[in-house]
């Protein structure tokens, strides 16, 4: 497991694992250099050798499967110039990292599979190339090309953003939601600054997410109660009821080979089910949040990872 | 890759200090130019039920940590474990 110390949700899969007794090792990567030690050669077609964790042990050949979730930046010693610690940094990115990350061994998920995962843009041409619906989605920095794509799609448009950004003033924090916009009203200078998504906005009766591990789906209606959380369920946890339910065997085949496209064990998938009863694709967050879900609807996420993660066995 | 490349800059491979549906706190004093989506953001609401369970909060640097007499340094980024 590569995961910060302080992650329940990384507590809940090894406590799950541990029921199975496997065998496990927990570190986080900010342990390298100052409290992990590595030793590895190239051995025809694959690295091997041992990370050194205090009294643990990494073989990486004993290696079947990594959960790897959101661990931290290297953590280098004193004394360092701030140049020197940049060197040092990417250095050990590669040097760590590559020997590391080239382990073929099952990963929910791989770092650099996560990474391409992220563009929303890639997220929405895959999801219909796999057969899920999607809106319709204009990606620009031109208000002009905005309102034109408004009147094409002749009813609300959103605005949403590409990544998660908080920004902090020193006094308060902000986050940016998926936010209804009027077109007319959009500042062509800050429309210009850089690029922004938008969105047909499409009715609801109610939010799905699909928490897929492997390729079992396990999915929670959510249910919006108050105006900003039927917008974005993430604008007000506080008015959000939550559901079991079964996806269509559509959208399960959908996600599976999502995944399959690219390489990915275990996503986290937001659908709109249209008051038709249709379901559509929004976002795929390969590193997404769920013990949440498991608390409230009693989904078994952290027992399915550790079925899958200690089996070893790509799903696919 | 060069850690230079601007679509998949190093923060974006491992480690994953900027992982996906993480919330990054940006520290921030608004110029007399936005981007507009930066303008459609509203003050946070107090932590909902899933932050009962989800309590996981990092600090990362936008460049190395570095320990200075065993205390460790941070300038820019909290992670605050919100999702996406």
């Amino acid at each position: 497991m590569v995961t910060a110390p302080n992650d329940p949700t990384a507590d809940e899969v090894e406590i799950e694992l541990r029921k199975r007794s496997s065998a496990i090792v927990r570190f986080d990567t900010g342990d390298f250099p100052t409290g992990m030690s590595m030793a590895v050669r190239n051995d025809s077609t694959r690295w091997r050798g041992q990370l050194v964790i205090g009294s643990d042990v990494v073989d990486l050949d004993a290696v079947r499967s990594v959960y790897y979730r959101r661990p931290s930046r290297f953590v280098l010693p004193s004394g360092l110039s701030a140049g020197d610690a940049a060197f040092a940094s990417t250095e050990a990115r590669l040097g760590f990292g590559g020997p590391f990350s080239s382990s073929p061994v099952l990963w929910v998920n791989h770092p650099a599979k996560v990474a391409h995962a992220e563009y929303k843009s890639t997220q929405l041409t895959t999801a219909a190339a796999v057969g899920l619906s999607v809106p319709r989605t204009l990606i620009n920095n031109d208000v002009k090309a905005l309102r034109a794509f408004a009147a094409e799609v002749d009813g609300p448009v959103v605005c949403k953003t590409f990544s998660s950004l908080m920004l902090n003033d020193g006094e308060t924090m902000e986050s940016v939601f998926t936010t209804i916009v009027d077109p007319a009203t959009v500042d062509p200078r800050q429309f210009a600054v850089t690029a922004h998504l938008v969105q047909e906005w499409v009715p609801k009766a109610f939010d799905a997410r699909v928490t897929m591990v492997g390729r079992q789906p396990l999915t929670t209606a959510i249910h919006a109660c108050s105006d900003a959380a039927r917008v974005d369920w993430r604008a007000d946890y506080q008015a959000l009821r939550y559901e079991r339910i079964e996806p269509p065997p559509d959208v399960v085949e959908g996600v599976r080979r999502y995944l399959t496209a690219f390489g990915l064990n275990y996503g986290t998938f937001d659908f709109v089910v249209e008051p038709s009863g249709a379901w559509i694709f929004l976002e795929c967050n390969p590193n997404g949040q769920w013990l949440w879900l498991e608390h409230e609807v009693g989904l078994p996420i952290a027992a399915a990872l550790a079925d899958l993660l200690s089996s070893g066995i790509s799903p696919w | 890759m060069a850690t230079s490349d601007p679509l998949y800059p190093a923060t974006m491979l491992l480690p994953m200090g900027a992982p996906g549906g993480v919330r990054m706190l940006v520290p921030d004093t608004p110029g007399v130019l936005r981007p507009y989506a930066a303008t459609l953001g509203v003050p946070s609401r107090p932590d909902g039920k899933k932050h009962d369970t989800t309590a996981t909060k990092s600090t990362y640097q936008t460049n190395s940590e570095t320990i200075n007499d065993g205390t460790r340094s941070t300038d820019s980024v909290v992670d605050t474990d919100v999702d996406d």
